[in-house]
């Protein structure tokens, strides 16, 4: 009989298309979110733990190849970070939080020597911006002095850090340490990044002053970061409290998709790259002191679709996967999760662009948004110009998924005029 | 690295803010790609010319603050002292002195003194700040003490000021809500204007007309303590001059606020670009500032519909408060309601300062809308009027005088029930 053949063909050829099969229901893909969320905090947690072996083996014999290898280890460290800044936004409990690891700019001369040729006077509105208190155990902070003797997590994360209400005031997380192992970049938009000798942290032959004190200061920002990473990689364990918000929340696509688009948006495109680029400013670069900014935002890019696609490569190279967000849109609207996932595809083909220029042709981000550099300014935009489109592509998934606007500001309900009217 | 005053907190307010009203913060139509660099630029810490970027500096070189954030900390008000009890930068003192054609800037410290100077340079002197209290007592037996700043300047660089020089204090005030008041039609408020209160209601109400810096003609004053800027472009472009020190099209002196008689300051290296018409802060920079300052969202409302809070509105009407601080000068569904007339009011003497600004006189003031007063007191605390005298929203209705004589002395005799509902009101604006 051919006609039921042909319907039990027509019916297996609809289970297998994509869009049919594999419609996940919201809650395994809130599920599925807050596992990627795990893995990535864990897989930051476990880089920082190498980073501070990486630390110890400086600090025990000072040397420019144990100097190289810890850099290398805060690199190898901010990749998953960057990655997991895709679940900053749309969670509070990570936005809350994430100013202890990763708060930027920071005014350097809190911590350590600066080169008062490029660092001026500072910031006149920090008192603390020339404290340095590798040089100086006893600070005065807000009429009152510190006893800065003994460097130690207590000292760096209740003290110092946002001493005297000064956001600025970066006594911890990457950034932080990402000073005391490069030092300052002093090259403008010039090559070079900063170059602290390994000496600097040598007591036996010290450069700098205080070597002691300095390895002191990195090992316990360090051991905080790694407490700080611990402590979120838990938010996010079977009965942590981020999973809960986001696997309970009645919005918990709408906190996804929020995450995605302030991050692709106005973070990203916006706040770190258009602005450097509109003002070729060196100074706002994101990992200004390392000249690792090409790969913190191709990282972002990278946390951005991993949570969209439902995927992550871990640190140890297995994949995980599980249902995503794309297959949940594909099921409503082909078109709108095609749309987005090419968008992804070009964003990161776009990145990808600005790290071969810092990897292979030796113009690190800061040279690309220099003045006098139109063909690097012009890979620059690219990338925000793709980071736009991407956004452009959200807001179609988010009216796709029928999750809405709601205003703002002043509907008579809000603003009870009628009760308050002349 | 040279810091920009980055406030996590403030993205975390700004977004919770969003968040609670169920928008994601880049889906809300305020948050832009320019109000995101608006935003950053507005947190931006400016620096000396020169540095090693032509388009990052200029600052100063006498200045008041770095960025605009430091004194309006997340576009709010700022704080008339720190912990320690010395004025903040967000206090400023300016200076004028009387001359036939009104009042000018000081000969020799200019339009306003800046306590911060860059390296190499004089700073202007600081201020030292003491309270003079006075203690009065409410129809219900309830002793409140009104303090009055004594703002000094101390360790003067330049000499001591002409001695028939003005001085008067300023707190940097709340930038929300300037957006709909900029929109707001002129026809609108000239409509409410009674000069001569030809309704016999005890209230006039003048409107302001001042210079535009941008067009140089006389046009309707809007912001500002005494209505003496007319509009935002000019507001921001104003700010840049006096409190950075950084030069616009609008006010294209590099030196900012230096006068003649300060010669090493106008020596001083510049931070005027070719690439931004010749000034320090471009047109392109300036104009995200100013989008960002007119997009910055009120604040929603708390409790709006809770009984207690009606009750204070239905009080708030009946002392005659909404004469001034009009809620709105006609029904627009979907914008924030801002209680305010943007009209000159004589406040008497208690307040008055003698400053005149425009046709604004020394006892006059242009309403401040109330709008945000609620989210601020519970951000930081208090910090009202002019020079932030008033710790508590009830201070700053005891300080009103003059055409406002009257509401003020019914808010001191009301019952205390009804004064908290007035004030839960208040706060819930």
């Amino acid at each position: 009989m051919p006609y039921p053949r042909l319907l039990f063909a027509l019916t297996l050829a609809v289970a297998l298309s994509p869009s049919a099969a594999a419609a996940p229901d919201t809650h395994a893909v809130l599920s599925h979110y807050a596992d990627l969320a795990e893995a990535e905090y864990g897989d930051a947690l476990g880089a920082a733990r190498a980073l501070r072996q990486a630390v110890d083996a400086l600090i025990a014999a000072p040397t420019p190849a144990t100097l190289a290898a810890a850099r290398d280890a805060w690199r190898a460290a901010r990749t998953p970070y960057q990655q997991t800044e895709a679940f900053r936004f749309g969670n509070p409990i990570v936005d809350g939080w994430e100013g202890k690891v990763n708060a930027w700019p920071l005014d350097e001369g809190l911590i350590d020597y600066v080169d008062g040729a490029v660092y001026a006077d500072g910031n006149p509105e920090n008192p603390l911006a020339n404290a340095n208190l590798i040089a100086n155990p006893r600070l005065q902070v807000g009429g009152t002095t510190v006893d800065g003797t003994t460097i130690d997590k207590t000292l760096l994360a209740a003290t110092l850090h946002e001493a005297d209400g000064v956001e600025t005031n970066v006594a911890t997380g990457y950034h932080a340490i990402e000073f005391l192992l490069w030092g300052q970049d002093r090259n403008g938009t010039r090559a070079g990044a900063g170059d602290r000798p390994a000496s600097d942290f040598d007591p036996a032959h010290c450069t700098g002053g205080h070597c002691d004190r300095r390895a002191a200061y990195l090992k316990a920002a360090t051991d905080l970061l790694i407490d700080d990473l611990a402590w979120m990689h838990a938010q996010w364990g079977q009965d942590g409290a981020a999973r809960r918000a986001v696997v309970e929340a009645k919005q918990g696509l709408t906190m996804i998709l929020t995450g995605l688009g302030s991050l692709s948006y106005g973070e990203l495109a916006g706040e770190r790259m258009k602005l450097g680029l509109m003002l070729h400013d060196p100074e706002e670069e994101h990992d200004c002191f390392s000249d690792n900014t090409h790969r913190s935002h191709y990282d972002d890019v990278v946390g951005i679709r991993n949570v969209y696609l439902g995927q992550y490569r871990r640190t140890n190279g297995t994949e995980l996967t599980g249902p995503s967000l794309s297959t949940l849109v594909a099921a409503t609207d082909p078109a709108a999760d095609q749309a987005l996932r090419r968008r992804l595809d070009e964003t990161l083909s776009r990145l990808q662009i600005l790290v071969d220029s810092a990897e292979h042709d030796g113009v690190a981000y800061d040279q690309l948004i220099a003045a006098d550099n139109p063909r690097g300014n012009a890979k620059v935009q690219a990338a925000i110009d793709a980071l736009l489109a991407q956004t452009k592509a959200i807001e179609a998934v988010i009216a796709a998924l029928g999750l809405g606007r709601v205003a703002l500001e002043g509907s008579d309900s809000l603003d009870a005029p009628s009760k308050v009217g002349p | 690295m040279v810091p920009r005053a980055n406030h996590p907190g403030v993205t975390l307010g700004w977004w919770l803010a969003a968040w609670l009203t169920g928008v994601p913060v880049w889906a809300n139509p305020v948050e832009s790609l320019e109000f995101h660099l608006g935003k950053a630029l507005f947190e931006r810490n400016w620096v000396a010319a020169p540095a090693s970027t032509d388009s990052a500096d200029g600052l100063g070189p006498l200045y008041n603050a770095r960025s605009c954030a430091g004194c309006h900390p997340g576009g709010g008000r700022g704080r008339t002292a720190g912990p320690d009890g010395s004025p903040g930068p967000a206090l400023v003192l300016r200076l004028s002195l009387p001359g036939p054609d009104g009042p000018g800037p000081e000969p020799v410290y200019g339009a306003q003194i800046q306590p911060l100077a860059q390296p190499g340079q004089i700073p202007e002197g600081r201020l030292a700040l003491t309270w003079s209290e006075t203690q009065i007592r409410l129809a219900d037996g309830t002793p409140m003490m009104l303090r009055r700043p004594v703002v000094t300047l101390r360790d003067l660089g330049y000499g001591p000021l002409d001695s028939r020089a003005l001085t008067a204090p300023r707190l940097a005030p709340s930038l929300t809500g300037l957006g709909i008041l900029e929109a707001i039609p002129e026809t609108a408020i000239l409509a409410r204007a009674d000069p001569r209160d030809e309704d016999g209601d005890g209230i006039s109400g003048r409107a302001n007309r001042v210079r535009d810096p941008v067009s140089g003609s006389l046009a309707l004053g809007r912001f500002g303590w005494k209505a003496g800027q007319s509009n935002l472009a000019g507001q921001v472009a104003t700010a840049f001059a006096l409190d950075l020190g950084l030069s616009t099209l609008t006010h294209p002196a590099a030196a900012g606020d230096c006068t003649p008689r300060q010669p090493a300051c106008l020596a001083a290296p510049k931070g005027d670009s070719p690439r931004h018409g010749g000034v320090e802060v471009g047109t392109e920079v300036a104009a995200l500032v100013t989008g960002f300052v007119r997009a910055l969202p009120v604040p929603p409302r708390r409790d709006p519909a809770d009984p207690e809070v009606q009750a204070g509105a239905a009080i708030f009407l009946t002392l005659g408060c909404a004469s001034c601080h009009l809620p709105d000068h006609g029904p627009d569904p979907g914008q924030a309601r801002l209680y305010t007339d943007l009209l000159l009011h004589d406040l008497g003497e208690g307040l008055a300062d003698g400053w005149t600004e425009g046709e604004a006189g020394g006892r006059e003031w242009r309403t401040p809308a109330l709008r945000g007063l609620g989210a601020a007191a519970r951000a930081d605390g208090g910090a009202w009027l002019h020079d932030g005298r008033a710790q508590t929203l009830l201070e700053a209705i005891l300080w009103h005088g003059g055409e406002a004589q009257a509401s003020r002395d019914r808010v001191m005799a009301l019952p205390t029930s009804s004064r908290a509902k007035l004030m839960r009101f208040l706060e819930s604006l």
